[in-house]
């Protein structure tokens, strides 16, 4: 007779989360800084940063220009891009949404 | 059996429901790919690729969108060939306009020191949604106005903004 305990055994899966938003943007702000973050949406992410509704960009139309939309693969990631822009302009010069 | 569109278009009598000026609606937003805006691209089209200012412009847009989809879903016969799907929106949400005539613009295209070479400037947008016999839905811009040239954030680099790439 098997014991019950092992007809209610579970497997807990031990793969790692491999989720990964499709897109990369950067975009740069009036003050200079790039912001720079990762979304599904990214078009509708930035509107929303443009209308303040981002605590790490206070006030709303801050956006000056929008330096791209990229897809992320697996040489050009978030890490990579921010990576990237802080050995460029400096840590202070990044903003990471 | 396979017609081409010619001859699906004789045995359906589907054709545009969209009025122009009741789908018009203006807003704001960064120009992100003008390429084809001026000059049409190799099939005679005029492409034009935004991002809404904010989110009010998305709201408007997207909704303005759905009511001219609902409208021509609604319009359809029983005997309708139409498939009737959005085709202003890329895969990132920016919205994009493409249309066989050039749009009005309110500057010199060709004025390299104006706002019309500035990285992702900002416009105010006039457009309208138009359907195909086929049900597709576009997106046509008549007027592009361009607003006055932003200053760009000095980097303190000699390099210029346009040459940034990630």
């Amino acid at each position: 007779m098997q014991a019950i305990s092992n007809t209610t055994q579970t497997k807990q899966s031990t793969a790692p989360k491999t989720y990964r938003p499709d897109f990369v943007f950067v975009v740069q702000l009036h003050s200079g800084k790039f912001v720079i973050g990762q979304a599904n949406n990214p078009s509708k992410r930035i509107a929303a940063i443009n209308s303040g509704l981002n605590p790490s960009v206070k006030g709303t139309l801050q956006i000056n220009n929008i330096v791209g939309i990229k897809e992320q693969t697996e040489q050009r990631s978030l890490i990579s891009v921010v990576n990237m822009f802080v050995n460029k302009y400096g840590v202070d010069n990044v903003i990471t949404v | 059996m396979n017609f081409t569109y010619s001859e699906r278009k004789t045995f359906f009598n589907d054709q545009s429901v969209l009025v122009p000026s009741e789908h018009e609606i203006s807003f704001d937003a960064y120009l992100i790919d003008s390429d084809f805006l001026v000059r049409p691209n190799r099939y005679g089209e005029f492409i034009a690729q935004y991002q809404p200012l904010d989110m009010g412009a998305m709201h408007m847009l997207y909704e303005a969108g759905e009511r001219a989809l609902s409208e021509v879903l609604m319009s359809m016969g029983s005997d309708s060939m139409k498939e009737p799907r959005p085709n202003y929106e890329k895969r990132d949400g920016s919205l994009f306009t493409s249309q066989l005539f050039a749009p009005k613009l309110n500057i010199d295209p060709d004025d390299t020191d104006g706002p019309f070479f500035q990285p992702s400037p900002q416009v105010s947008v006039r457009a309208n949604f138009h359907d195909r016999e086929d049900g597709m839905i576009y997106l046509h811009a008549q007027y592009i106005d361009f607003y006055e040239k932003t200053p760009l954030p000095d980097l303190g680099r000699p390099e210029r903004e346009c040459d940034i790439d990630f």
